[in-house]
């Protein structure tokens, strides 16, 4: 699979929260799962510099909910996962956190997180290419503006 | 002012609520409305609400506006209230709004744009009959219409996103230069305005104004109180990514994308200081959601507003203090209600003085 | 010895053992000299308490060290040098060296809390060093007394406030137990036993 890891929540997030739970409370099952900090979910002032004179100001807030956990192997095998999304439910960011360690460190059954992922990217390219047709189809021609003024011009 | 503390309306108060809800559900014929129904199909009333309420959460904004039976003012109120429940995780790095995922894309100042200018779903053209087929939508045909119209239009091969038209304006000597002072943003959540606040806080105040404030206001400047005479340089509608950085590598990540509108309008231009070229001046308007009319009053009024901290207000839309005090909808609303609370007390003062004038000036009357 | 540990159990991150420790800290700041016990019993008392009160918008400082690093990514709050903290932890046990923030006249409040650790919290007279509380809070005087609670304390602390409005607010920590010294009281320092 060669999506980036920073591309992975925001695949993630396309898909049912209650699966991603599942899935991660499953690769986790037999891991031990430390909460490095404790799983959040709170707000975040959105900054963004003005188009006049790039200056900062804050649009408003929005929802975040984080997570960083480290998950042990029964090998001893410890790999760090995490996740920020714009999103309410400090419990699914936890999920991602932990699918983020687990495909990150190729943990046992990485696959099953891999086609989450790349499922999600799917719908995620998707909803893409649905706004792109949106755009395409209501494109400005002004050369048929053009076209027209040469014809009357004749 | 001394409120009564009302004792005997307990029940009367009770009963209220449970008739808000009665009149909710009366009609027991249709199904309760999915909030989902709200978002979609309704979905320019929940941008307002979303951008009044100054937190970008559609799905509440929907229950909100289901909860309020469509009241906008109230709605937005219950999202801020539900927002001071909630701790401050963090601020983003500054985000790049030339990296939004246009959903449209125009120019009145250009016709040639780089990337092109693209109308997106707009009622700009619309006739404004009204459609009596909708009254009574056909379940199947509304099912169709959003798969005809993706099979109808072609795949396309577009940009994901478009550089910003005042960029290349910036590049031909047109505009003033971009500042280099980094100022820390005003946090409006957290500290209240105290005249003269710099421009940030004028724009996170508009950014989450209620929308007929800031029209009424824009618009006296267009009509006249006010010498602006804007060109709306780029108003695009998009989602734009928010990048923050990943916990354990500290990498920027996508964590998610919010729905915004944004608007640059070129004003007048005016002569720089002696020797400098003259420039066009320019406003910016931004708020969350889909609501075009409230990014361009509020680039308008931004650009009022500069001239009025600069130069001092000539109108009431150039004024901080008169404009920013005013548009926002909580504290406007919250305070139209208030007049509806027990006076009881000030009341039977007032006609107490008003009867002794009364008395008095009747004596005198009689005495001459 | 003081058992040098800072113990943390899981519960103490529960909301509802947070509020639990916060209606403490309410009653404790409203009647000062009140010795009340830690709503968490399996976490030192200081620790439940910067746990039940910290986050991302204020700032603590512990210059001995005495919080384990992994412990700071869980209070999720900003570190800071103790001159401007308004948080501040430390052993009560040594001596103070220390300029904290006692506010300004436009904002009293942002006078710096300081948490101490000391050996024993006693209501009655039975510590080494005696404290007699008179003040807003408490009815006529109220007496308490501390092991392993530096005198140099007591006297630092009565130049602090010697400003009021501007100041610091004590909070005394046992492993248990915790008491509230805001500026608002009169100290009067009995004999070290």
């Amino acid at each position: 699979m060669n999506i980036p890891r920073n591309d992975w929540p925001s695949a993630l997030c396309q898909l049912n929260a209650a699966e991603i739970k599942e899935v991660a409370a499953t690769l986790s099952r037999d891991i031990e799962v430390r909460d490095v900090v404790l799983p959040q979910a709170g707000l975040g002032l959105l900054s963004l510099t003005d188009g006049a004179f790039h200056e900062p100001f804050y649009l408003g807030e929005i929802p975040v909910a984080r997570a960083e956990v480290i998950l042990k192997t029964g090998d001893g095998r410890e790999v760090q996962g995490g996740t920020v999304l714009v999103d309410d439910r400090a419990q699914l960011a936890r999920s991602i956190a932990i699918l983020d360690a687990v495909l990150s460190g190729k943990l046992p059954d990485y696959e099953l997180a891999a086609s989450l992922v790349e499922r999600g990217n799917q719908l995620r390219i998707q909803k893409m290419n649905e706004r792109r047709q949106m755009l395409a189809a209501t494109r400005v021609d002004f050369s048929l503006l053009e076209q027209e003024d040469d014809e009357d011009a004749e | 002012m001394s409120y009564v503390a009302i004792k005997g309306g307990k029940a009367a108060i009770d009963s209220a609520a449970a008739a808000t809800d009665y009149m909710r559900c009366k009609n027991a014929v249709d199904e309760p409305i999915k909030l989902s129904v709200i978002e979609d199909q309704l979905r320019l009333l929940t941008s307002r609400v979303v951008s009044e309420g100054g937190l970008y959460h559609p799905k509440l904004a929907a229950l909100a506006l289901k909860q309020f039976q469509g009241d906008t003012l109230e709605a937005a109120f219950a999202l801020r209230a539900y927002r001071s429940t909630k701790p401050r995780l963090l601020e983003t790095p500054l985000q790049d709004t030339s990296k939004m995922r246009c959903i449209r894309r125009i120019s009145s100042a250009f016709k040639d744009i780089p990337g092109g200018q693209m109308l997106g779903a707009t009622f700009d053209y619309a006739l404004r009959l009204l459609r009596l087929d909708l009254a009574n939508e056909d379940l199947a045909a509304f099912r169709q219409v959003a798969k005809n119209f993706l099979s109808n239009t072609p795949e396309a091969d577009l940009p994901d996103s478009f550089p910003k038209v005042l960029d290349a304006l910036r590049a031909g000597g047109l505009l003033p230069p971009v500042g280099t002072m980094r100022e820390q943003a005003f946090d409006i959540t957290r500290d209240p305005l105290v005249f003269p606040v710099p421009r940030s806080a004028a724009l996170a105040t508009m950014a989450r104004a209620e929308t007929g404030s800031l029209l009424a206001m824009a618009y006296s400047n267009m009509r006249g109180y006010g010498d602006v005479h804007p060109t709306v340089a780029e108003l695009r509608v998009g989602y734009l990514p928010v990048m923050l950085p990943h916990p354990v590598t500290g990498e920027l990540m996508e964590a998610g994308e919010v729905l915004m509108t944004e608007c640059e309008v070129v004003a007048m231009y005016e002569s720089g200081n002696a020797g400098d070229m003259p420039v066009f001046t320019l406003g910016y308007g931004a708020c969350f959601g889909h609501n075009e009319v409230k990014a361009i009053s509020m680039a308008i009024l931004d650009r009022a507003l500069q001239k009025g901290m600069r130069d001092g207000p000539d109108n009431p839309s150039e004024d901080p203090e008169f404009v920013l005090l005013h548009v926002d909808g909580v504290d406007s609303m919250g305070f139209a209600s208030h007049y509806k609370m027990p006076h009881y007390v000030t009341f039977q003062s007032d006609m107490d003085r008003l009867r002794t004038t009364q008395g008095k000036l009747r004596k005198t009357g009689e005495t001459a | 010895m003081l058992n040098e540990t800072i113990n943390c159990s899981p519960v103490i991150w529960q909301p509802m053992m947070q509020q639990q420790v916060f209606r403490g800290l309410l009653d404790s700041f409203s009647y000062p000299g009140r010795i009340v016990a830690c709503a968490d019993s399996e976490t030192t008392a200081c620790l439940a308490i910067l746990i039940a009160l910290v986050d991302g918008e204020t700032t603590l400082a512990d210059p001995q060290q005495l919080l384990q690093p992994a412990l700071w990514a869980k209070l999720e709050t900003r570190p800071c040098i103790p001159e401007k903290a308004a948080f501040i932890l430390l052993d009560g046990a040594q001596a103070a060296d220390l300029n904290p923030c006692i506010g300004t006249l436009e904002k009293p409040e942002t006078g710096a809390t300081i948490l101490l650790r000391v050996g024993a919290l006693h209501s009655g007279l039975s510590g080494n060093l005696r404290l007699q509380l008179s003040g807003p809070g408490i009815e006529s005087t109220t007496s308490i007394s501390v092991d392993r609670l530096h005198p140099a304390w007591i006297t630092a602390r009565q130049e602090w406030c010697s400003a009021f409005p501007l100041g610091v607010d004590l909070l005394l920590c046992d492993e248990h137990h915790f008491v509230v010294i805001p500026r608002t009281t009169q100290i009067e320092m009995g004999d070290a036993a």
